[in-house]
């Protein structure tokens, strides 16, 4: 399985970041940022790199200035 | 209930009284505008006599509202000449409502140089005491005294060098909670310069033994309702970049859609910004130590704040925000976040403005005073602000002083104040409120980016800023704005909140009202002021240059920006 934020999706062999998002019905765009098990994940790469099974994904939205 | 306290630093004399009943349910931005307006002649000296410093609690402090415990502080600005309130995070709101104090009023000036602490003990007795050691101690080492004199959990808020020298942009530094670093800042307007006209070096606040409990109207109704207020908080903040990564993940939209200040605000975007942003910031976390998801006050369930250590792991800063990041970095072309964050202490230590700091040095380059992304001549002049040189004091006094003491032409201000991270070409709604706020070029007042339907576009951004400033205005007096995305689709829990404590009406409108009239109320400060409506414009080159990054200029009517507060 999956995460992404709050929903679960299943697990398919060679799937990738971008593969995921798809799947679990989320959008991005320039608000928006990626994190892989923590880690940030550039746009540009997210339909390059394959995912793990047990990964948690976070689309986060920017909708505040620091 | 609710005291308050009343600082006479003339014959330095503390007196502690119940709060009026015209304050009583009020707190934070509103409780400032309300009592300024009927206290302090508009006209005042901002340095003198008959300036007041405020340090006010929120409408919800003593309670267990996620983040109800921001700290206001107000008065006249030396700085922008007009009502100022700035708020900040640390844990010193939460200790001072632990005494019962909503607010403290510091009034008049001593009657020789000198200057005290107001300590407030365990058991409640308040002192003001000598504070002739602590001259000209920066508020890293201050603090650091403190809590060897009085232990860990004591709350402290203090000027460093720039307040007590009075420069125009010196800050109010609060500890954090906890980590007890004093990297929370009440930073805009120059705040600090104001306590230290009143030889006010800090406040030491120790644990309350016997906690203040508020007289709620209806406490069981409270309790229900704040509990589905934190639940709503926390769970909008769980998948929100600002928890997960900190403030600097603005950055990551900024940097893609031109609002990102460069070269200040020429719009000379370049990729380079991805070297101060988000992904490398988590990776130093990462590979370093530091850490971030950290509360600055207790109970927070947003957790923005972090702690960024230097390459051999030790502290070097906390609170490191991306206005700070965006204005050191990009806007003076310096991509290292571990000299933004040097730079970072450096305001915090000696209490400046990080925001006006930053413009200051961007204008000093695009001035021709030291090369773009110079990193060693932009620590060099900060050096100059820290030892008191000549230039030294024209940086201390912010931005616009830099300009006119330069002769620049471009030179990032409203009311006398530095812009904020946002280019107001490309987000002209947050550009109506940099002109309009009351407060001077502020982005917390009414930062519309990604709200209106084109941010770049003219559409609905005077009424998406009129919206947005008045709902920040009542957010301010009630607390960190930073949980307002996750509560704005149920405003109307406030107003039911707000009734469960002080009674009275619990319909949304009156929450609404304390908006309106805070904002009406600063400005018919700033009107007795002497502010007129071209105070209400933006620096004429936003109008006239285009932003290299998008080709778009602030032209946005006078017109709109005339009426935007006529209700
Ligand atoms: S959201 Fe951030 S700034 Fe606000 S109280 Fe929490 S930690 Fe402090």
């Amino acid at each position: 399985m999956i995460k992404i934020n709050e929903i679960s999706i299943k697990f398919k062999e060679g799937m990738t970041i971008l593969d995921a998002i798809i799947e679990g019905k989320k959008s991005i765009n320039q608000n928006t940022i990626i994190m892989v098990n923590n880690s940030i994940v550039e746009k540009d790469v997210l339909d390059k790199l394959q995912i793990d099974d047990n990964s948690e994904i976070k689309i986060l939205r920017i909708t505040d200035g620091g | 209930m609710w005291k308050k306290l009343t600082v006479d630093m003339n014959n330095l004399s503390v007196k502690k009284e119940d709060v009026e009943e015209e304050y009583r349910d009020l707190g934070g931005r509103g409780l400032i505008a309300q009592y300024m307006i009927n206290n302090v002649d508009p006209k005042c000296d901002p340095l003198g006599k008959e300036n007041q410093l405020l340090i006010c609690n929120t409408i919800f402090a003593g309670t267990n509202l996620t983040t109800a415990h921001r700290i206001s502080v107000g008065g006249k600005s030396p700085l922008t000449g007009g009502i100022k309130e700035s708020n900040s995070g640390g844990y010193l709101g939460y200790q001072l409502a632990g005494h019962g104090i909503k607010m403290i009023a510091v009034k008049d000036i001593p009657q020789k140089e000198g200057l005290w602490l107001l300590h407030i003990d365990s058991k409640g007795e308040i002192k003001l005491k000598d504070a002739s050691d602590y001259k000209g101690l920066n508020n890293y080492e201050f603090v650091e005294k403190i809590f060897e004199k009085y232990g860990q959990d004591a709350a402290t808020m203090s000027i460093g060098v720039g307040g007590e020298r009075n420069y125009k942009s010196a800050s109010i530094q609060l500890s954090e909670y906890k980590g007890g670093h004093p990297s929370r800042a009440a930073a805009r307007g120059g705040l600090g310069s104001l306590m230290g006209s009143k030889g006010l070096k800090g406040i030491i606040i120790e644990k309350a033994e016997n906690r203040f409990k508020p007289d709620y109207a209806d406490e069981e109704k409270f309790k229900e309702l704040s509990i589905k207020f934190n639940k709503m908080v926390a769970s909008g903040a769980k998948n929100h970049p600002f928890h997960n990564i900190g403030t600097l993940s603005t950055i990551e939209s900024t940097g893609e859609n031109g609002i990102l200040p460069v070269e200040n605000f020429s719009g000379k975007l370049s990729k380079d910004y991805k070297k101060v942003g988000a992904k490398q910031f988590m990776e130093n976390l990462a590979s370093r130590g530091g850490s971030n998801k950290i509360a600055c006050q207790p109970g927070c369930v947003v957790q923005c704040s972090n702690c960024y250590n230097d390459k051999d792991n030790n502290y070097l800063t906390s609170g490191f925000e991306y206005e700070t990041i965006a204005l050191f970095g990009p806007n003076c072309k310096i991509y290292d976040l571990d000299v933004i964050a040097q730079m970072d202490r450096i305001c915090d230590d000696i209490g400046v403005d990080t925001i006006d700091i930053a413009n200051g040095i961007a204008v000093s380059m695009d001035a021709g005073k030291i090369e773009w992304g110079d990193s060693e001549a932009a620590l060099g002049l900060m050096k100059e602000m820290k030892d008191g040189t000549d230039f030294g004091k024209i940086l201390g006094n912010g931005c616009e002083a830099v300009g006119k003491h330069l002769g620049a032409k471009r030179i990032p201000v409203v009311k006398h104040q530095a812009l904020a991270a946002y280019d107001p070409r490309n987000t002209k709604g947050t550009g109506i409120t940099y002109s309009t706020s009351p407060m001077g070029a502020d982005h917390t007042a009414g930062l519309t980016m990604g709200r209106a339907f084109d941010d770049r576009g003219r559409a609905a951004q005077a009424y998406v800023s009129n919206k947005l400033q008045v709902a920040i205005a009542f957010y301010d007096s009630m607390m960190c704005l930073f949980t307002f995305s996750h509560a704005a689709n149920n405003l109307p829990l406030l107003g039911e909140l707000w009734a469960a404590l002080y009674g009275g009406s619990s319909d949304f409108s009156r929450v609404a009202q304390l908006g309106v009239k805070t904002i009406l109320t600063e400005r018919a400060f700033n009107k007795g002021a002497g502010m007129t409506l071209d105070d209400d414009k933006l620096p004429e080159f936003f109008c006239t240059e285009k932003s290299a990054a998008t080709g778009s200029k602030f032209d946005i009517d006078d017109y709109e920006l005339e009426v935007i507060f006529d209700f």
